[in-house]
């Protein structure tokens, strides 16, 4: 009796599961870093990093979405890094973008990236992330605090709503937008992209470096 | 108190917090109000600066002006007490807001609607910056009533709510510290300031229940001094503002005329300060910006505001006592006043009763002068008033009960007359006595011990009650007292009235109809073939000492003198039914009735013969 009703809460949860699988969004993303020798890496997700070393953030979203990049200091302060919509109707082409080579200043701590891609736009994000940008003193620490809860907020969202998955690390980086001559899909490149993230009409993954 | 509450609710109510004010004004008084903290400031938009500047109604270009120009003093937080509304009138909106974002710390006010029904709350408000609340933690609030226009409440460092709790009698002696909207905790706008001013963050609050909230880590006394400051509130959530006293420049913070600060006229330095710009002008007073408080019948409110946030900075507030403490006052001094009632005698009790009463007023008054602590008087004076009343009453319905069993028992021993003169005049029953002149009466009855010996107990009992009761009936009529029964025997004395010499006639009177009676008692008991029936009565008339004589525990209204003696003899020396007297007796009423010579006698107990005489019964003596 008890594996019967076992089964039929499984049946349930999978019929309900099934439509949301149907809707998913998915981006990919990949840290890249370079040595000293030139040579190309994979950051992973927790990475400890020290001050001066090189990044790139690559991410690849389904156009006509929504996608942001935001960024944490170790300072607690708060930039949105990226803000993009192509404007057009999803047709499932994909963006890539990149956000070019940056290099870790001398603040130490936890360095934190939020990526996300929406069906919708999140005006309220951006309204937060804008006037954050212009506020001053402890109106911006206000701003900052509301910009935390926003986060909160939507992961709570994520979670209530069944949509919120784990950030994926592929078996092998793959190369976003374009293909480069030369090298394969298996190599790290400045496009490689080594994490892939879904969700219900919204998707989202955090990514932390520790910086010392 | 219960019933009181229920029978004059408004009164007992108004009572109490006159009482509150009252101790504001002895505390002023004695000099003992908290002192203002320097890290508070005003800057005020006063009379002065509406006429200089020409502008009944200052413009919000002004108003911005003002906010970068006390920015420029460095200030750590800039409580602003008036309100930007959304209005047709757009025009100033922008510089406003960009003093606001150039501030960075300016914390605007709102009013919460806590009708049902409110407005749900604008993004702008940004409440998803507050720490969640659990329903019923604080005070609840429907939602919103008015608030600053959106781009300026976005670009504030916190918002406050500017509600305020008047009392039923409208004087603002407690405001909200905290409310709950939408799920969120809300500040007033005194926490959100200091908040604001000591980069506080409001998640550290601790919401106990609605009688304290607890600042965890707060830094009081600076980033490097953090401690828990616990928030005494009223039982309804709300904060009894902890006043400073009048408003005068002695007490209160650094003030700046708004216009004067504007024209550069006054230079400022406002670091680490919480600055609160208010409008305190006539017209604002007219605007209703301004309430009556206990130490002030017209108070601009933005003062009320900083008071509250000076208790936040100095750690000085007004513990009001819980009910319970009101219920042991009560318990303890009233088994102390009953305890009082019990052991005292009337005047003590009384004494002690008013004394214990004014002690406790006296405690509440100190109390809060000292320390803060808001003591409930009349919840607990009135109970007691009204057990010493009871108490009083019930004492006087005993002494009452009391006199009513010492007047019976007195009324077997003294005539009506004397009774009167007692109730009166209550001196005659002072211990000790008078010496007077009086007539003492002894009467026996003629062979008892043989009749008691051969008579039944039950008729030996009725003859004696029957002699007793018609004895004493004729012993009141001629305002006699009867000083006890021996045995067989009465022993009773008349008094003067004043100078005249009256009691021997009195008495004579008196031992007349006692003979008289034993005459008829004697003819009806022979004529039932019972024992025969006669008394002995002997009078003697001279100085005695008359009143409360004996020790403490047995006090007798009685008589003593020789006489005494005197006549218990006279008795003796009589025949059945005579009426024996004494020479000064005979000397009183020898011209009112027949009187016979019987010659000196040697008397027991007396040295020398005494003349005796006898009044026949039944015979009066001719006229002349």
């Amino acid at each position: 009796m008890k594996r019967l009703a076992i089964s039929i809460i499984a049946g349930f949860v999978m019929a309900l599961a099934g439509p949301a699988t149907a809707q998913q969004r998915t981006f990919h993303y990949g840290f890249i870093g370079q040595h000293d020798d030139q040579n190309l890496y994979v950051i992973e997700d927790g990475a400890s990093l020290a001050s001066g070393a090189k990044l790139k953030l690559n991410f690849e979203y389904p156009e006509g979405n929504w996608f942001y990049v935001c960024y944490l200091s170790s300072a607690d302060e708060y930039v949105l890094l990226y803000a993009s919509n192509t404007g057009l109707d999803a047709n499932e082409q994909i963006i890539f973008d990149t956000l070019g080579w940056l290099a870790l200043d001398d603040n130490v701590g936890t360095e934190t990236f939020t990526l996300i891609s929406s069906e919708t736009r999140l005006e309220k994000l951006e309204t937060l992330f804008n006037n954050y940008s212009n506020a001053s003193g402890k109106s911006r620490k206000r701003f900052a605090k509301r910009i935390t809860r926003a986060f909160g907020d939507l992961h709570k969202q994520l979670e209530q709503s069944g949509s919120l998955t784990m950030e994926q690390r592929l078996d092998t980086p793959i190369i976003g937008g374009v293909t480069f001559r030369g090298v394969t899909p298996e190599e790290v490149s400045q496009h490689s992209l080594s994490h892939k993230t879904s969700g219900d009409q919204i998707a989202k993954a955090v990514f932390t470096i520790q910086h010392h | 108190m219960l019933g009181l509450q229920f029978l004059f609710p408004g009164l007992m109510q108004d009572f109490e917090l006159k009482l509150i004010d009252n101790r504001f004004e002895v505390r002023q008084g004695l000099g003992l109000a908290p002192a203002f903290s320097s890290r508070i400031a005003h800057v005020n938009i006063d009379n002065y600066s509406k006429t200089e500047s020409g502008q009944p109604i200052w413009e919000k270009q002004t108003y911005a002006a003002l906010i970068e120009k006390i920015t420029s003093a460095r200030p750590e937080a800039i409580a602003c007490d008036i309100m930007f509304v959304d209005w047709v009138e757009k025009s100033g909106n922008e510089e406003l807001v960009q003093a606001t974002i150039n501030a960075g710390n300016l914390v605007s006010p709102f009013l919460l609607d806590t009708n049902p029904g409110g407005t749900k709350a604008p993004d702008a408000l940004g409440l998803d910056a507050n720490p969640r609340l659990n329903p019923g933690a604080a005070p609840a609030a429907s939602g919103i009533l008015v608030t600053p226009f959106d781009a300026l409440m976005e670009q504030s460092a916190g918002l406050g709510f500017a509600n305020m709790s008047p009392d039923p009698d409208g004087i603002i002696r407690r405001v909200p510290a905290v409310m709950e909207l939408e799920g969120t905790l809300v500040p007033s706008l005194f926490l959100q300031a200091v908040a604001t001013q000591l980069d506080y963050d409001l998640e550290e609050i601790e919401i106990i229940d609605q009688s304290r909230i607890v600042l965890r880590n707060f830094p009081a006394h600076g980033e490097d001094a953090l401690g828990d400051l616990e928030i005494p509130l009223d039982g309804r959530g709300n904060l009894l503002v902890n006043y400073a006293g009048p408003l005068e420049l002695a007490v209160y913070p650094e003030s700046y005329s708004a216009w004067n600060l504007l024209t550069a006229d006054t230079t400022a330095d406002f670091s680490g300060k919480l600055v609160f710009l208010a409008n305190t002008s006539s017209q604002a007073t007219e605007f209703g910006d301004a309430s009556p408080t206990p130490v002030a019948s017209i108070f601009p409110r933005a003062y009320i505001w900083a008071n509250a946030a000076n208790m936040l900075l100095t750690d000085k507030f007004i513990t009001p006592l819980p009910y319970v403490f009101a219920i042991a006052a009560v318990l303890v001094l009233g088994a102390l006043l009953v305890l009082s009632a019990w052991r005292l005698a009337a005047l003590w009790f009384s004494v002690t009763s008013m004394g214990m009463l004014l002690l406790y007023l006296g405690l509440s008054f100190s109390v809060f002068a000292i320390g803060g602590y808001l003591l409930p008087v009349l919840p607990v004076l009135v109970p007691l008033l009204v057990l010493y009343l009871f108490s009083s009453v019930y004492r006087y319905v005993q002494l009452e009960h009391y006199e009513g069993v010492l007047e019976g028992s007195l009324q077997s021993y003294l005539s009506p007359r004397l009774m009167d003169q007692i109730r009166v005049n209550p001196d005659i029953l002072k211990l000790g006595g008078a010496r007077k002149r009086i007539t003492v009466m002894f009467s026996d009855l003629v062979d008892f011990t043989a009749f008691s010996d051969r008579a039944d107990p039950e008729e030996v009992q009725d003859v004696l009650e029957t002699y007793f009761a018609n004895s004493a009936t004729a012993i009141f009529s001629q305002d006699g007292v009867v000083d006890k029964y021996m045995g067989d025997g009465i022993l009773a004395f008349f008094e003067n009235d004043g100078d005249q010499i009256t009691s021997a006639t009195r008495a004579v009177d008196c031992a007349l109809t006692m003979q008289a009676r034993a005459h008829e008692l004697n003819e009806l008991y022979r004529s039932q073939n019972r024992s025969s029936f006669a008394i002995r009565v002997g009078l003697t008339t001279g100085y005695a000492k008359v009143g409360n004589i004996g020790p403490a525990e047995k006090i007798d209204y009685t008589v003593i003198g020789s006489v005494v003696n005197l006549a218990s003899r006279l008795q003796g020396v009589g025949k059945p039914g005579d009426i024996v007297i004494d020479e000064d007796t005979c000397f009183f009423v020898k011209d009112r009735y027949l009187v016979t010579d019987l010659g000196p006698k040697d008397l027991k107990g007396f040295s020398n013969p005494i003349a005796v005489f006898s009044v026949t019964v039944g015979e009066q003596p001719t006229a002349g």
